[in-house]
């Protein structure tokens, strides 16, 4: 059986990996090793064909050479480099149906012996008893997480001392600490979403929010077979985001044929997070159009582009470069030819007015211009939908022209936020700290507003 | 337990049905959710939605001779079939409708305003699952675009997802799962609910089963499979399909604890990659249950969450300068001072007037000048429209732009439950 890209880890493809710390990070599968700092290191083919969202534990073999370990006593940064490159044994857990990084129950178990805190003196460092060196000894030599935690705790004079709670903490600090293992998933918008939030990256994307970006894209109405009008200056997030409701992945869906087009700033835009999206480039190019604004707001017309042509190539005209068959054409005259569709396709797509089922709008540009300029793209009675990071522009933009113009109905500015919570039986309560701002959606609809005047 | 659960439902839900206009037997052209084809023109027998404000909208569907009443007067379908979608279709309406509501402030003496033709209008919109929450007639407490719009999104539901709904309810989150979803099975306990839910689904051009029977012909939106079914006694298994292969679980239901072990069962869900499920529950004892359910059934990564979401309105805040007031304070006492000499000067004029003893009335004389001391009303400084109706906005006055959330918001809908299991790690070569 082939693998399935879309639910299995597949070659060549990115994938995010989740570290027991709740970081995140974007590896791609074709490098031969890879590493994972002080968590491990590991050959990427072994890891191959398995779903997303299982967790792996690296496995090395546990040194007893004690005489090794005296002559390497030094831990400059270099052998813990070193230490880093041996790949270790993948083990996939196999019998365990949901597949997370928290600490699992033995270790908890086996650790417990205390009830009260009543006799716990505050120390600090001073009730370890073990020395740096000492751990580095330990995590040099391999030793399995649960028994340097093991040693960890019966040299803290303290730990029998916790109340059960803080022991827990505790342990859940450490396993953290030295645990190996780590989680696959895909590289979905989500997960990227995810990975930029640890990175502290969402300037990138605008600082939006999981449950904005939703918001957005139901209001959008996104569905597999429309054509969406797109403003993105969240570095190709955006794009993909809607490119995953509609396609999910597949790529090779007949019956699913909507296209996106994008306006840009500049001529080649800046979309570097749509590469991680595991797409094909014949795919991206098939659905995606780029228009810069001077191409969409200023287009030249078939007769212009001729002329252009004739000035660039030395009076060519392109009708004689039409009328060669087409096994006969040279290369270079297949790449003028090549340029000149290409701005006619330009042409086409500047002219498709009341085409475009949602205008879904990220943008630095000042709003007003924007929706003025580009609303007659949309069909009318479809949805525009604007997100940015504060109210204000999108207050200024629904006073100072949509409730003025009777061509935007419903206009309403919304805010969403997601306030998640400590999951532990016994122990639910909101997070102490959560995001505070993931921006602001105005949503309204293209209508066709009619001057009263003419109804006498 | 459940009948609590049933009674929050009851209390929370705030708005009233609205009145429906699509008969029970009717069948619109399918694809009424599906884009338009480029034309984008209303055609007859078209189910269309009918925004009148921001409160009410209306679904219906257009008939060469039917009628439909506003508050804005009555409309005919034929006006509406041939526009294009999103059309502002507009009237004036007659001055007895306009003047209604005055006639018994005529009574009281208040003067009324010229007898002026008000303008009333509506827009015709194609229906999308978002409007359609808006419009829909309530069966149940209905799950909202914040909250939805976050489930689709953190449950990574798109164009490949097979997804399970259990509790259909008003279907309001089935629309919006059918949208973005491969296939919905959707499961309902009661059972004219679920009659109802279905004949709108069928209106809609949602069903799967039509798709077979070759009455609709778009395989992605005719997707919903719709079963009567108690799934905590029954399970998820359905005649239709061999293998749901789901994907992804929503749970609206009052006791998700009780249909939890049901989707371990083969052939529910898809056993070799990673499923989600998020289970809705209004309150805090339901989601302890369910946790506790769903670690007892293997199910990992348990987050629970609370949507808050907010609606803003765009208003004015007229601009009022200290300055000003002052103005108008120094420009009063002025006057004041002005009046009380006048007010002496009139006394004076009155006591000649008397001991002059002339029957006639001379208008232009002192006394007439000196009573009506006043000055105009439009040349008294006024800038903050004192005494007047100003309507916000208007040109005369300065205003800044200020966002005013709505009057009621929902504090609270559900918390919500999200978890993760892959059943069988299988190994792909």
């Amino acid at each position: 059986m082939a693998i399935d890209h879309i639910t299995h880890i597949g070659k060549d493809n990115y994938i995010i990996i989740q570290l027991p710390n709740d970081l995140y990070k974007i590896y791609h599968t074709g490098t031969e090793v890879i590493h994972l700092g002080k968590y491990g290191s590991f050959y990427s083919k072994d890891i191959i064909g398995y779903p997303y969202g299982t967790v792996f534990d690296i496995a090395y073999d546990e040194k007893n050479d004690t005489a090794d370990v005296v002559l390497n006593h030094n831990f400059t940064k270099k052998s813990k480099k070193e230490q880093q490159h041996q790949p270790g044994i993948i083990k996939p857990r196999l019998n365990d149906t949901s597949q997370t990084l928290e600490i699992t129950e033995d270790i908890l178990v086996e650790n417990f012996n205390s009830e009260s805190n009543k006799l716990l003196i505050d120390k600090g460092s001073e009730a370890q008893k073990l020395k740096t060196s000492d751990i580095e000894l330990l995590k040099k030599n391999n030793v399995n997480t649960s028994k340097i935690i093991k040693n960890i705790i019966t040299n803290n004079e303290n730990f029998n001392l916790k109340t059960k709670q803080s022991q827990e903490k505790y342990l859940v600090r450490k396993f953290k600490k030295f645990s190996k293992c780590f989680k696959v998933e895909r590289c979905s918008p989500q997960n990227i979403l995810k990975f930029l939030m640890d990175k502290n990256d969402m300037i990138r994307i605008n600082d939006i929010s999981l449950e904005s970006m939703g918001l957005q894209l139901n209001l959008s109405n996104i569905q597999s077979n429309g054509n969406y009008l797109l403003m993105d200056e969240t570095g190709g997030f955006l794009i993909y985001s809607v490119l995953e409701r509609m396609y999910g992945g597949r790529e090779d869906d007949e019956t699913k044929n909507g296209t996106i087009t994008v306006i840009t700033e500049t001529e080649h835009p800046q979309l570097d997070l749509l590469k991680y999206s595991n797409y094909s480039e014949e795919f991206l190019k098939k659905t995606i159009k780029y228009l810069s604004v001077m191409e969409i707001l200023k287009p030249q017309n078939e007769e212009e582009i001729a002329a252009e042509f004739k000035l660039l190539n030395q009076n060519l005209d392109i009708n004689d470069l039409k009328k060669i068959e087409k096994d006969k054409l040279t290369p270079l005259q297949q790449r003028k030819l090549n340029w000149y569709n290409k701005q006619v396709q330009i042409y086409q797509i500047s002219q498709n007015f009341n085409h475009y089922d949602a205008f879904v709008v990220q943008t630095d540009f000042e709003l007003k211009d924007c929706i003025q300029r580009f609303h007659k793209f949309i069909k009318p009675g479809c949805p525009i939908v604007v997100f940015c990071k504060f109210r204000e522009p999108l207050l200024d933009l629904s006073n100072e022209y949509l409730m003025k113009s009777n061509n935007y109905l419903n206009v309403k500015i919304m805010q969403t936020y997601c306030r998640p919570y400590q999951t532990k039986r016994g122990k639910i309560h909101p997070l102490m700290t959560m995001k505070s701002n993931g921006g602001w959606l105005l949503s309204c609809y293209r209508v066709l507003g009619i001057d009263p005047s003419d109804y006498i | 337990m459940s009948e609590n659960v049933e009674e929050f439902h009851a209390e929370a839900s705030p708005t009233p049905a609205p009145a429906i206009e699509i008969k029970n037997h009717e069948l619109p052209n399918p694809g009424s959710f599906v884009h338009t084809s480029d034309d984008n023109i209303v055609k007859e027998n078209d189910l269309v939605l009918i925004y009148i404000s921001k409160t009410n909208i209306r679904p219906l569907v257009l008939h060469k001779d039917g009628r439909m009443n506003t508050k804005y007067g009555t409309f005919l379908h034929s006006e509406i079939i041939g526009k294009e979608y999103g059309s502002q279709i507009g009237k004036y309406m007659n001055s007895n409708q306009v003047n209604r509501g005055r006639k018994h402030q005529k009574k009281n003496g208040v003067q009324e305003e010229d007898d002026e033709k008000k303008f009333g209008f509506i827009h015709v919109l194609k229906p999308t699952p978002e409007l359609w929450t808006l419009s829909l007639p309530h069966r149940t407490q209905i799950v909202y675009t914040f909250d939805s719009s976050y489930i689709t999104e953190r449950m990574q539901i798109n164009s490949l997802s097979n997804v399970l709904e259990a509790g259909t309810g008003s279907g309001s989150l089935s629309h919006q799962f059918s949208r973005s979803c491969k296939r919905l099975f959707t499961y309902e306990f009661h059972e004219v609910r679920k009659q109802q839910a279905e004949l709108e689904f069928k209106q809609h051009g949602l069903l799967y089963q039509d798709f077979l029977d070759g009455k609709v012909k778009d395989k992605n939106s005719a997707n919903i499979i719709i079963n009567h079914r108690d799934v905590c006694k029954d399970g998820f298994l359905v005649d239709q399909v061999e293998n749901i292969n789901g994907d992804a679980v929503f749970l609206d239901l009052p006791a998700p604890w009780e249909a939890i072990p049901h989707l371990n069962k083969p052939g529910v869900l898809n056993q070799n990659k990673q499923v989600r499920i998020c289970c809705f529950s209004p309150c805090f004892e339901q989601v302890d249950k369910t946790i506790e359910a769903l670690e007892e059934n293997g199910w990992g990564g348990i987050e629970m969450v609370e949507i808050q979401g907010r609606n803003f309105e765009g208003r004015k805040r007229m601009v009022k300068y200290i300055d000003d007031a002052v103005k108008v304070l120094s420009d009063q006492k002025e006057r004041r001072n002005l009046g009380a000499v006048n007010y002496k000067k009139l006394k004076k004029a009155r006591q000649d007037f008397e001991n002059k003893n002339v029957t006639e009335i001379d208008e232009s004389s002192d006394l007439k000048r000196y009573k009506t001391n006043t000055t105009p009303k439009d040349e008294k400084f006024n800038p903050f429209g004192k005494g007047l109706r100003i309507k916000e906005g208007d040109t005369k006055y300065q205003w800044s732009n200020v966002a005013k959330i709505e009057s009621e918001i929902k504090s609270h809908t559900s918390y919500l439950t999200f978890a993760l299991k892959i059943f069988n790690i299988d190994r792909q070569e």
